[in-house]
């Protein structure tokens, strides 16, 4: 069927791909990967069919800073096999950030696509970059931004001395009142802190 | 059990075969069948016929009225009463008749009888396919004026072409069952014969029933046609923007303005672009494109769209009891693309 | 492709009943045998129910095919060429006016399966969906990363305890 120019447009317009940007800065990269894969695949468009590629590309920024809850950082383990003997090897959240800082995020994004023979395309579509440096070439194609997850907390640093200083004082300590000095914590190649010179 | 079995296979290919054995050489049908005998000369001889058959090509389509089943005289009525239409039967039967066929007839009987055309009551139907196409033309033209009454001349005349061409009332006239009726020596009845008879119906029915008939005639089923087109692929208009600037220059509304909407991947080779046209900071139309250039071609297309109320948000057609209840002027005319402007002022002016 | 049903859109011949409505059955042919038991049922339809049923569908043309010791078929034929043969043999009267009637009543299309059950010729009126559909034009002239673009908390403690400070600094004063 012969289309004339303005359905060809049309069409055209249609199925055209738009590249969100996500900012990854503090923000949950598993939560936010049930996202990002919802727009690779292009489900939040009405004219979504599971057998039709017409997902978008997504370009996250700053996947360096991604915050995980709890000691995630440590506990959380990335296993994988190389279909060899003894070819497992697991490794911790920290040491793959380490390695990659963009290997987190895409690892999440891939394993919630459906393995089916569109995810290599979708994955294609997804562009990780570790900070704010994203090439120019990229950058121009970007045409709008997805709302982050997480709201940013504001840390005591980033408050003026002035603001810490006028910060309302609810009450006072008692004279002889003692402060539990807690139990000291252990940390990997670090002496434990004595009680007594944190106080002081 | 075994030549029971045996016997079986034998008279299921017997079966099988036997139209083509019936014609061909009815001998081997009863040629003697022994218990264990498997008859080798069968399938040689079915694959001959076979092949031959293939060789011979399709059969020859054969005109419906050369079946048993076949009465003219009922059809005719019949084919008055489907449509809901009271025609005189010997207007119909003009109707169908076309030149070439009393030509035939005539011929046949002066070889027979030596110039005896006594018999010979047939009247060709070329006055009713005249004056049938004149009432379709006129009519579509009307009923088009009157929904798109800005919509140019041109315009009108190329939808006007779209719905009045050959193969457009050949559709029409074969899905009414005209096809069956046609009294004409060509067969099968080509697209030409088809059209032509539909417009003999059509002057038939105005002979008939007169010309307001006829025209919801032409309006029940030529103009319904339109459902579903758009009517704007049927007329290219030739560089949009130049048209779009002297008409907004005519009408003193500020010049077309071309300002980017949207646009993405600009730097891949899927990019897209949204380009809307503004005057008096006014969007008069806005399309997409596959570079700024093509979508602000398309975008003055919109806005000329837009001018002259054929947009795909247009109101439809009348038809049915809509269309039963039209006063249609039939002396106006729209204004053409090169004096459409003037008229605007003139109506402007007016008002 | 045995076994493949062809499929296809919901259509009707020439939009029929826009304008006016055309039933798309034109001639019925009813083949039977004048002695075989078998067209019993055919022959009373003939009797009683033919006159009848002609006078009420002006519009079909009936045809009666005798042929001796033949099963009974009714032969109906449509505007657009398509032609069906329903074999009704030891078939009751009433049955076969249900069938006759069923036949009358078909528009004729091949058998297909339906892709859809609905369908529509008319574009919406916002146009066909794209991308920028309802979308706020200012994102053309935004740059990108947008600091603007983020998640707002909601009233935290810290924030309640300032703004309650505030009020009795406001108040002493």
């Amino acid at each position: 069927m012969i289309q004339s120019p303005n359905q060809r447009v049309l069409q055209w317009a249609t199925f055209a791909r738009i590249w969100w940007l996500y900012d990854a800065h503090m923000q949950c990269p598993f939560k936010s990967s049930n996202k990002i894969a919802h727009y690779l695949q292009g489900k939040h468009k009405p004219v979504y069919h599971p057998l039709s590629q017409i997902g978008d590309h997504v370009v996250v920024i700053n996947s360096r800073h991604i915050a995980l809850r709890d000691d995630l950082w440590r506990t959380f383990i990335f296993s994988s096999h190389t279909g060899y003997r003894r070819g497992f090897t697991q490794r911790r959240a920290w040491v793959v950030h380490e390695e990659d800082p963009t290997e987190i995020i895409r690892k999440s994004v891939y394993s919630r696509l459906p393995g089916n023979l569109l995810r290599k395309g979708h994955m294609a579509r997804l562009h990780i970059y570790p900070d704010e440096n994203v090439p120019p070439d990229i950058l121009k194609n970007v045409t709008d931004q997805l709302y982050p997850i997480l709201s940013i907390p504001k840390r005591l640093d980033q408050y003026t001395e002035e603001e810490v200083r006028n910060f309302p004082k609810l009450f006072d300590w008692p004279e002889d009142h003692k402060l539990h000095p807690g139990k000291p914590v252990e940390r990997r190649g670090k002496k434990p802190v004595k009680a007594s010179e944190e106080n002081t | 059990m075994a030549s029971f079995s045996g016997m079986c296979t034998c008279g299921q290919v017997l079966n099988k075969s036997r139209v083509f054995l019936n014609r061909i050489s009815p001998s081997t049908v009863t040629a003697h069948r022994g218990i264990h005998s498997r008859k080798r000369h069968i399938k040689p001889l079915l694959l001959q016929l076979y092949n031959r058959r293939i060789k011979e090509g399709p059969v020859p389509e054969e005109p419906r009225s050369s079946w048993l089943n076949w009465n003219f005289d009922a059809e005719l009525y019949a084919f008055g009463k489907r449509l809901g239409e009271e025609f005189t039967d010997s207007t119909l039967k003009k109707a169908f008749t076309h030149r070439s066929f009393v030509e035939k007839e005539q011929s046949k009987i002066q070889d027979s009888f030596e110039g005896d055309e006594g018999l010979l009551d047939f009247q060709s139907n070329e006055d009713l396919i005249s004056s049938g196409m004149t009432l379709i033309s006129d009519y579509i033209k009307a009923y088009l004026r009157h929904h798109y009454p800005s919509f140019p001349e041109e315009g009108i005349s190329a939808v006007h072409d779209y719905l009045t061409t050959d193969e457009l009332l050949a559709y029409i006239a074969l899905n009414i069952g005209i096809k069956d009726l046609i009294l004409s020596a060509d067969f099968p009845a080509s697209e030409e014969t088809l059209s032509k008879t539909f417009q003999a119906v059509v002057g038939a029915l105005a002979h008939d029933q007169g010309m307001e008939r006829a025209e919801l005639f032409v309006q029940d089923f030529v103009l319904t046609q339109l459902i579903g087109k758009d009517i704007n692929e049927m007329w290219s208009i030739v560089n949009p923007m130049g048209v779009l600037v002297n008409i907004l220059q005519k009408q003193e509304r500020g010049g077309p303005e071309p300002r980017l909407l949207f646009q993405s991947g600009q730097k891949s080779i899927l990019s897209v672009y949204v380009v809307g046209i503004y005057s008096d900071k006014e969007l008069i139309g806005q399309a997409p494109g596959e570079t700024p250039t093509i979508a602000e071609e398309m975008a003055a297309v919109d806005a000329l769209k837009r001018l002259f109320s054929t947009e795909d948000c247009r109101t439809p057609l009348s038809y049915g009891d809509k269309g039963r209840k039209l006063h249609i002027d039939r002396n106006s005319e729209n204004p053409k693309l090169q004096n459409y402007v003037e008229l605007k002022e003139v109506e402007e002016a007016s008002s | 492709m045995a076994g493949r049903i062809p499929s296809g859109f919901i259509k009707s011949a020439l939009h029929n009943g826009v304008g006016r409505y055309v039933n798309q059955c034109q001639r019925i042919t009813l083949k039977f045998c004048k002695e075989h038991g078998d067209s019993r049922g055919m022959r009373d339809f003939i009797e009683q129910e033919l006159l009848d049923f002609t006078r009420s569908n002006p519009g079909v043309v009936m045809y009666l095919q005798p042929r001796r010791h033949r099963k009974p078929v009714i032969v109906a034929e449509y505007l657009n060429g398509y032609k069906e043969n329903l074999y009704v043999p030891n078939y009751p009267k009433d049955e076969i006016c249900k069938w006759v009637e069923h036949l009358r009543c078909k528009q004729g299309m091949t058998p297909m399966r339906l892709r859809k059950y609905q369908h529509t010729d008319n574009p919406s009126i916002q146009g066909i969906w794209n991308p920028f559909t309802n979308k706020d034009p200012s994102a053309n002239v935004t740059t990108y990363p947008n600091p603007n673009v983020r998640v707002s908390a909601p009233e935290s403690a810290t924030d309640r305890l300032l703004k309650l400070a505030q009020e009795l600094r406001e108040k002493d004063n």
